[in-house]
């Protein structure tokens, strides 16, 4: 496996379990910063579960339990004196259906910088605005319509203003669930320019059923089957010769 | 390897599979009567054999818009990938042979006087080992045959030996047979058009190697290794 570029996420013998079902098995990865890193096997293969480990966002879920270590630069995110507002912020996420708030666009992007406190004024805040919008791709769109609602948007525009309010609160990592799935080919290219660029600034790691973006969009590609982490290596390498027959396999479609 | 869950798909994987095979057995087969008659001096077939070239371009062409149309509709990935990308490799290098079958068809024609028998003898035991490495070269193809592709490259050493030695012998009798020039000169044409058809076994058993491993250019390591 080619060397990995500085490593942002550490995890290591991560099981997660609900109840008395363990949903992943003791999986460790060590995810690259800066870059963006695919998700990608059957749907109940824990990709999902594993990439919600990264901001704590199991925690919601009950009966859900986790083993072993998760670091984000270096720190225990596990840890008991660790605050999950500020870890959500600094590793945020985006869902697969665009979900604005019944607000205004600006209040969308306005409303994570305001709660944490990022600006003491409105001139600040207006700033964060524009620029959380502009690194999003939605600027130009909505400059002039600033105060409609987010909702009134189209899905493709929805789910950039998740993306800008996502990048609003200066995240270090992005974590993304199928972002593209409800979008059409074009709002999809879109986000998938857009991440290349953000990409430059934050780390992203992208769960996705489509394995043509996984090859498109990412630097390292994992592949999950059954709670387990059959292959991680470079994106290349995964689509063109995986080392494990089972890769072979779910990327050839010879199973579901 | 277990089959796609689209069957339609295994289908045309197998169907590219059936064209390429179908393509090496033609190419061997107008090769082989091609290489015959010129040492028979029988010249009755050769237009035959001329003619028949471009039914061998169509194949190829054929082969490639089946590839793009795998390409471009079912992505392909992996081992899907490398059979897709290695039947184009295949199917160019066997329309070469074509090309280089039907260049000894058009110089038989045109030889007026029957060969020296020791150069006939040489030429036609030159022609047999090409054609047999070809042979070898497709089979290990068509059976994703990867210890048979390296062997390849073994019996092309032979074959390159023999294309220098009879190349000399040529040569040889060139300085003293006057009245043969310009037979022995196209002889000469024809040795080295048997020499590049060891070529381009050598080149399909490389994409077989590439397309059961995913590993390239194993020849050129084996070839470093035959010089140092």
């Amino acid at each position: 496996m080619p060397e990995i570029g500085e490593t942002i996420v550490n995890c290591s013998d991560v099981s997660v379990y609900y109840g008395d079902t363990r949903a992943i098995n003791n999986i460790s990865i060590d995810i690259e910063r800066q870059s963006i890193t695919a998700f990608i096997g059957p749907s109940g293969c824990g990709k999902s579960t594993f990439l919600r480990t990264i901001n704590r966002m199991n925690d919601t879920i009950d009966g859900c339990r986790i083993e072993g270590r998760v670091s984000v630069d270096g720190q225990d995110i596990y840890d008991p004196s660790i605050d999950v507002v500020p870890l959500r912020a600094k590793v945020g996420m985006v869902f697969q259906k665009p979900n604005p708030f019944p607000k205004s666009i600006y209040e969308n992007v306005a409303y994570g910088p305001r709660i944490h406190g990022l600006a003491s004024n409105k001139y600040q805040l207006d700033e964060i605005v524009e620029k959380a919008l502009t690194g999003a791709g939605l600027w130009a769109e909505v400059k002039d319509r600033l105060h409609d609602s987010g909702t009134g948007l189209s899905g493709g525009q929805q789910q950039r203003l998740c993306i800008a309010r996502t990048i609003a609160v200066e995240p270090q990592i992005i974590l993304m669930d199928e972002p593209c799935s409800a979008l059409d080919p074009i709002a999809t290219s879109k986000i998938e320019a857009l991440m290349s660029e953000l990409a430059s600034e934050y780390t992203i790691i992208i769960v996705t059923h489509s394995m043509q973006q996984a090859a498109r969009v990412s630097k390292r590609t994992a592949f999950f089957h059954l709670g387990d982490l059959v292959e991680y290596d470079s994106t290349d390498t995964i689509f063109t010769n995986p080392k494990e027959q089972k890769t072979e396999d779910y990327i050839t479609g010879r199973f579901g | 390897m277990a089959n796609h869950i689209v069957e339609s798909y295994d289908e045309e994987l197998n169907e590219l599979h059936l064209l390429i095979a179908h393509m090496g057995n033609d190419v061997c087969a107008a090769l082989e009567t091609s290489c015959e008659d010129l040492v028979a001096g029988e010249k009755k077939r050769a237009d035959q054999i001329i003619e028949q070239d471009r039914f061998i371009n169509a194949q190829e062409h054929k082969i490639t818009i089946r590839a793009q149309n795998i390409l471009a509709l079912r992505a392909p990935m992996a081992t899907d990938l490398r059979v897709v990308l290695t039947s184009l490799q295949v199917a160019n290098n066997l329309e070469r042979v074509g090309d280089l079958t039907k260049n000894i068809a058009k110089i038989n024609k045109k030889l007026t006087a029957p060969l020296p028998g020791d150069i006939a003898s040489s030429l036609q035991k030159m022609s047999q080992m090409a054609l047999s490495i070809l042979q070898e070269a497709i089979a290990a193809y068509n059976n994703s045959d990867e210890a048979s592709s390296q062997q390849v490259f073994e019996a092309d050493l032979k074959l390159d030996q023999q294309h220098n030695a009879l190349s000399k012998d040529v040569v040889r009798k060139l300085k003293t047979d006057e009245d043969n020039l310009e037979s022995l000169t196209r002889l000469l044409f024809v040795i080295r058009h048997l020499e590049r058809v060891g070529d381009h076994a050598k080149n399909i058993a490389e994409s077989t190697i590439y397309m059961t491993t995913g590993e390239m250019n194993r020849y050129d390591i084996h070839e470093d290794s035959q010089e140092s």
